[in-house]
């Protein structure tokens, strides 16, 4: 690491929840596993529904993994994994979470980190990393262990127009989740709380729309620093009047801004895009863009990524087999195109930052081919910089500083 | 059988007099490309350097990956007729959708591959997936994939199997009569080339070998197994045995891998390519519950077969799959008391260094 990292600063109230949100979640979850309670390890944006619906408290090793990356402590937590042997160009919440699994004496995490586990599902849909990173944790944790797939999507078909055989494996692999599930608890799951839990979640992901569409306006109410942390309730608290509640307030707040025309800066000179995961150990780069009047006004990792799918209470395991399909990382280059132009057009975007994120090649893979749309469809400019998501070892912040600078008087020349 | 030159669909095609040449990535059932009246041709890639690539495909992407995409930038895979991919990891997805964007193929389809054989219904999404591919290819090779073509194309390509599998038994013998370079090159070939032509040409190299069987077994030397994905760089080969080692086996993907097992003939030849593409590809982008046990118990059988001295793992860099596998499967060899190397390949191999680190493992285990 060259240069110092920072942290970011936040220009609304009600973001700045979310550090509390995480927090208490991991204090709850200790909670939860001293009182007798199931803890479930599983992937971001699994069907968590199914689990609270049964009991069974959902944790999230890549969102503690970020949350680590946050507080600065990945770099030891990595190293760790590496002297096991893993590469150190592997996934670096991978790394993390190994180094927290085999080393105690490595500092605290927040919250004191993740409860361990009595249960591993995951869905795979993009990432084939965490798979292989769930058997090495089951060999580890000797705990029953379920993983099902919802395939990449080819470029013959669209997420919103999911093949029949596609649809009938994951819905079918679903209901043996349940089985498994059932199994291990000993008790049915109640499909009328599953469906209740599916209207929370539907509602959230409206008002997540509602969040997209305020910040489209000109000047923009929420830059990437804020808007970074807004998908954790999503993914922490999806199924719950919790998360409705934080995504109503975070709507009155934007709407009260946007309806004085009050944007996070006070001359918005241009709007940027930015791909890929957020480096989360020194998410106070998108606050740099400021001074040149620069604001990150939206990301494929909030704004097109699908964390808001919305749900159909009628049709549960239908509805989260489609939101399990159809993240932006398992669909075709062609449908990222449709779904990437179409952001850089209603968001009004004047640039694009994509992060070289090596550790995390499923979101990386499709940088080049972006930039090179976006040059070709638009005329827009992009720059590239190197940050993995959570290790801050290989982050050169005084050169990417230097790289922003030239990107954003490129930008004012054109 | 001489190395691939390039363009080397003018070589695959000129082999096969004029037939229609699909290309295809990773394990993708040939049997029915070959089926539908085309030849189905590996792509390999290339061990040269593609610095051209990075405006297109990310640099922090395995060599291999880059490497198809930098020849079909230059141009040399113009004459394929198809493109035919299979979603194995993360690489080849993007790689599929990147060539798939940035060149225009007469023909260009991605085929779905369940990640865990034993997942419910991924035997049924699979045969799905494959039928719906049959479909497609049809109506865009205008020919019918009879079911009597299909049992044909499997038992030409069993041959095969076959046949390479008997050369590994020979090599194991007569290693002098066949270096590891000559081997490999057998098998390069058995992915690309017409498949009578292939078992003809290894009818004959096993009858010569069987012929001159006086050749002397060579003095006691490290006897080594090779494990990992693509070895692009055949020179990797020449070094060892330059170093005073034998290559004697592998489980690459593009070595046993791809032969070691039969497709089993039970009269419903679609049925028969789903379970062995699905169920007995020991492939580490499979996440199976079990794969690792039964890498290593892969590796272990060549281990007795061939009286191995020593493995070495050939990984390349920024393979995800395969680095996320060999600290464990280095663990429990050493546990079994087989001793390994690992090293790292991104193209040509630096024969300066790469031949001090082999010549001390040999060292260590002669």
């Amino acid at each position: 690491m060259n240069g110092k990292t920072e942290k970011a600063t936040m220009s609304l109230e009600t973001t700045k929840e979310i550090y509390f949100m995480v927090k208490n979640y991991y204090q709850e979850a200790w909670q939860v596993k001293n009182e007798g309670k199931p803890v479930a390890w599983m992937g971001v944006g699994d069907p968590i529904e199914i689990f609270r619906a049964m009991d069974i408290l959902p944790v999230f090793p890549e969102n503690f993994s970020a949350a680590c990356g946050a507080k600065q402590l990945t770099a030891r937590s990595c190293e760790v994994a590496e002297n096991e042997g893993f590469a150190h160009e592997l996934c670096s919440y991978f790394r993390n979470t190994y180094g927290y699994m085999v080393n105690k004496e490595l500092p605290t995490p927040p919250g004191g980190g993740m409860p361990a586990p009595d249960l591993l599902t995951l869905v795979l849909n993009s990432c084939k990393i965490r798979t292989k990173w769930w058997r090495i944790m089951e060999d580890y944790y000797r705990v029953p262990t379920f993983i099902m797939e919802a395939p990449n999507l080819p470029w013959t078909q669209k997420g919103y127009a999911l093949n029949d055989h596609y649809l009938k494996y994951v819905v079918g692999q679903l209901e043996k989740l349940i089985e498994f599930l059932e199994d291990y608890t000993g008790k049915k799951l109640d499909f009328d709380r599953l469906k209740e839990m599916l209207t929370y979640t539907d509602q959230a992901a409206v008002l997540y729309e509602e969040i997209l569409e305020l910040r489209k306006a000109v000047p923009c109410p929420m830059g990437a620093e804020d808007m970074a942390g807004v998908i954790t309730p999503t993914i922490l608290l999806r199924g719950t009047q919790q998360a409705v509640t934080f995504y109503k307030k975070l709507v009155t707040e934007l709407q009260q801004k946007v309806k004085k025309g009050q944007g996070v800066l006070p001359e918005e000179k241009f709007r940027i895009v930015v791909d890929n995961i957020p480096p989360w150990y020194t998410k106070g780069l998108y606050n740099y863009f400021h001074r040149y009047g620069g604001l990150c006004v939206a990301e494929t990792y909030t704004s097109v990524f699908g964390w808001h799918c919305r749900m159909d209470p009628a049709k549960p395991l239908e509805s989260i087999a489609r939101a399990c399909s159809i993240n932006w990382l398992n669909i075709s280059y062609e449908e990222r195109r449709e779904r990437f132009l179409k952001l850089v057009g209603d968001y009004q975007i004047d640039g694009a930052i994509f992060l070289a994120n090596k550790g995390c090649k499923v979101y990386s893979g499709s940088n080049t081919f972006l930039a090179n749309l976006l040059k070709k469809e638009t005329g827009i400019s992009s720059l590239v910089l190197e940050a993995d998501q959570t290790d801050p070892r290989d982050y050169n912040d005084t050169q990417v500083k230097l790289r922003i600078d030239a990107f954003i008087e490129m930008l004012a020349n054109q | 059988m001489q190395a691939f030159d390039m363009p080397v669909q003018r070589k695959c095609q000129c082999e096969c007099s004029g037939k229609k040449v699909a290309g295809y990535l990773c394990n993708f059932p040939k049997e029915l490309v070959y089926a539908a009246g085309f030849l189905p041709f590996r792509l390999w890639g290339s061990p040269e350097d593609m610095r051209e690539v990075d405006s297109y495909f990310p640099a922090f992407f395995c060599h291999f990956a880059r490497s198809v995409f930098g020849l079909a930038l230059r141009g040399e895979y113009t004459s394929l007729d198809a493109l035919v991919t299979v979603n194995m990891d993360d690489t080849i997805y993007h790689l599929s959708n990147a060539l798939k964007e940035a060149f225009r193929w007469p023909y260009c389809y991605l085929l779905n591959r369940p990640h865990d054989a034993s997942t419910y219904g991924s035997f049924d999404f699979f045969l799905a997936e494959l039928e719906a591919w049959k479909t497609s290819f049809e109506q865009a090779a205008n020919k019918k994939i009879t079911g009597y073509a299909l049992s044909e194309a499997i038992a030409l390509y069993n041959e095969s199997r076959e046949l390479l599998k008997q050369i590994y038994d020979l090599r194991s013998r007569f290693p002098a009569a066949l270096s590891a370079v000559t081997v490999a090159e057998m098998v390069r070939a058995s992915l690309t080339l017409p498949p009578q032509t292939v078992n003809a040409c290894l009818r004959n190299i096993i009858g010569d070998v069987l012929r001159k069987n006086n050749i002397a077994v060579s003095e006691k030397k490290p006897r080594l197994h090779i494990s990992g994905s693509i070895v692009g760089d055949h020179d990797l080969y020449q070094l060892i045995e330059d170093c005073g080692g034998i290559v004697v086996s592998d489980d690459l993907c593009q070595g046993a891998r791809s032969f070691w097992y039969l497709v089993e003939e039970t009269g419903n030849p679609l049925k028969d390519l789903a379970r062995y593409y699905l169920e007995k590809m020991i492939c580490p982008h499979m996440h199976t519950l079990g794969l690792l046990e039964k890498r290593l118990d892969f590796i272990m059988a060549f281990v007795e077969r061939y009286r191995v001295d020593g493995v070495i793992f050939c990984l390349q860099k920024y393979c995800d799959c395969h680095q996320l596998d060999m600290p464990l499967l280095v663990r429990k060899l050493r546990g079994k008391g087989i001793p390994s190397l690992i090293i790292e390949i991104e193209g040509k191999i630096d024969k300066g260094q790469l031949g001090t680190r082999i010549t001390a493992f040999l060292e260590t285990i002669a």
